[in-house]
């Protein structure tokens, strides 16, 4: 097992940073190894707490589509109890993704709903806020 | 050694397109050195040194890779910089556009430095940024006072209806991000539904509308004023208020927002754009341009990450633009349309 995979990750991309970069001759080869320490230390920051940010969406979106203008609008009942195949990247995006989707229509139905459901809409906007700020990338 | 992409070496890009230059010209042409050009994302871009007649030339090379940010026809933009040339907007000069790819693998473009030119506005003094903004936006104004059919962008682009352009545009950009988002997108779901509520008033007239007028396209001399307008490939006719919302979008000025571009506030660039131009910016149609600016710029990123994640291309500026780009533009348009907005982007237009 590699231990502190993401610290890890982002001290390699410190050394490739502060060792690699300055000594590279070419401006283009340069700019591109800049660009790839900054997408390194982004990827180590999704290593360590990707699956768990994911998992408070899913725990989010689920509760606005459980309320009662949730459950009104939502197609897929079964939706409000998944819980992702396991607690793989790729099985936890896959319900991610599912419940997003789920939310894009609910989101939109409300709209058309009109205001009975302005207040739902809201909540969801709230979601979305709470979502940009909790996976905002560093930079 | 440094490569070029694809199969193509950086030194056997310099010997073949001095092969070709003196097969065009007639006369022999060797080139003198090679450089890349990072971050030229939708063409390889490379800077020539070619001696001919016994004189120095400096020459662009936008030669097409196998995958880009941006999907576009290297005639249209070849033909753009040929019909904007003669005009008051300064561009490179375009000299080839070489569509067989038995030169360099792939079709390639060729246009004259614009020598002692740079892009990046960051370490101008505020007299500097203050001209070269007030020019920047007065350059544009110009462009959109252009007659597009005059300049002949009939012949190598469609002219839409003036009430047709933004649907036309909106229904371009909502389908490049169904068809590329790797992961759905609610919040540009949410925007392209509020675009649809919310259509402008039809173009108060046709122009030329350049598609990423921005900071970092265009190159300058802090003391001699813009050079070159660089970057057509996403060029056409359309609502010329596209282009201005898009030269104001807060991703240009991400780190000083009440600057647009980094360079003058907004309110400044639009009246300097409104004098030069002779048009006039309406408020609720402006809005509507900026979050649709947003929303396709969210296209433009999600592509490029599709490109990057599907394999078609490893470049690191793909993958910048997939992840990073769009998470800035998911909270522009948060921005713009949350009823929890701070208002931090709307305010200062």
């Amino acid at each position: 097992m590699i231990p502190h995979a993401d610290e890890a990750l982002r001290m390699l991309t410190q050394r490739l940073a502060t060792t690699q970069l300055p000594d590279l001759k070419s401006a283009y080869l340069q700019s591109d190894l800049m660009v790839m320490t900054q997408l390194l230390g982004a990827l180590s920051l999704e290593l360590g707490n990707g699956i768990e940010r994911r998992l408070q969406d899913i725990r989010t979106m689920q509760a606005l589509l459980a309320s009662e203008q949730g459950r009104a609008l939502l197609d897929d009942p079964a939706l409000l109890a998944a819980t992702p195949a396991s607690y793989s990247l790729a099985d936890v995006n896959a319900l991610h993704d599912q419940l997003t989707r789920a939310l894009i229509s609910v989101h939109a139905a409300a709209e058309e709903a009109g205001e009975p459901y302005a207040d739902f809409g809201d909540q969801i906007w709230g979601y979305y806020e709470e979502h940009a700020a909790r996976h905002a990338l560093p930079g | 050694m440094e490569q070029a992409a694809g199969d193509v070496t950086l030194e056997q890009v310099g010997t073949r397109v001095a092969e070709y230059l003196s097969e065009q010209w007639q006369k022999p042409v060797a080139t003198l050195a090679t450089f890349r050009i990072f971050g030229g994302a939708s063409r390889e871009t490379y800077r020539l040194q070619v001696q001919v007649d016994g004189e120095e030339r400096g020459l662009i090379v936008r030669r097409d890779p196998p995958t880009s940010l941006i999907d576009t026809e290297r005639a249209l933009e070849y033909g753009a910089y040929a019909a904007i040339f003669p005009t008051s907007v300064p561009v490179p000069e375009p000299l080839f556009l070489e569509e067989d790819p038995v030169w360099l693998g792939q079709p390639f473009s060729i246009m004259a430095e614009i020598r002692g030119g740079i892009t990046d506005v960051s370490m101008l003094t505020p007299a500097q940024r203050q001209r070269i903004g007030e020019e920047k936006w007065a350059v544009l104004g110009r462009l959109a006072a252009c007659d597009p059919v005059e300049l002949g962008f009939d012949r190598i682009t469609r002219i839409p209806a003036a009430g047709d352009c933004a649907a036309e545009q909106l229904a371009y950009w909502e389908q490049v991000i169904l068809n590329d988002e790797i992961h759905p997108q609610p919040v540009p779901q949410a925007a392209i539904r509020w675009l649809k509520r919310h259509m402008p008033a039809p173009a108060q007239k046709l122009s030329v509308v350049h598609g990423d007028y921005r900071t970092g396209n265009f190159l300058f001399d802090p003391e001699q004023g813009v050079l070159g307008i660089l970057d057509w490939e996403m060029c056409h006719v359309g609502d010329p208020l596209e282009d201005l919302a898009w030269s104001l979008d807060p991703l240009w000025s991400w780190a000083a927002p009440e600057l647009a571009g980094r360079l003058l506030p907004h309110k400044e660039a639009v009246k300097i754009w409104e004098q030069a131009s002779g048009l006039r910016v309406d408020a609720d149609d402006f809005l509507w341009w900026r979050v649709f600016n947003a929303v396709k710029a969210v296209g433009i990123w999600i592509s490029s990450s599709e490109d990057f994640h599907h394999g078609a291309s490893k470049d690191a500026i793909l993958a910048m633009a997939g992840w990073i780009m769009t998470d800035r533009e998911n909270r522009i348009l948060l921005d713009y349309l949350s009823p929890f907005s701070k208002q931090l982007f709307g305010r200062v237009s």
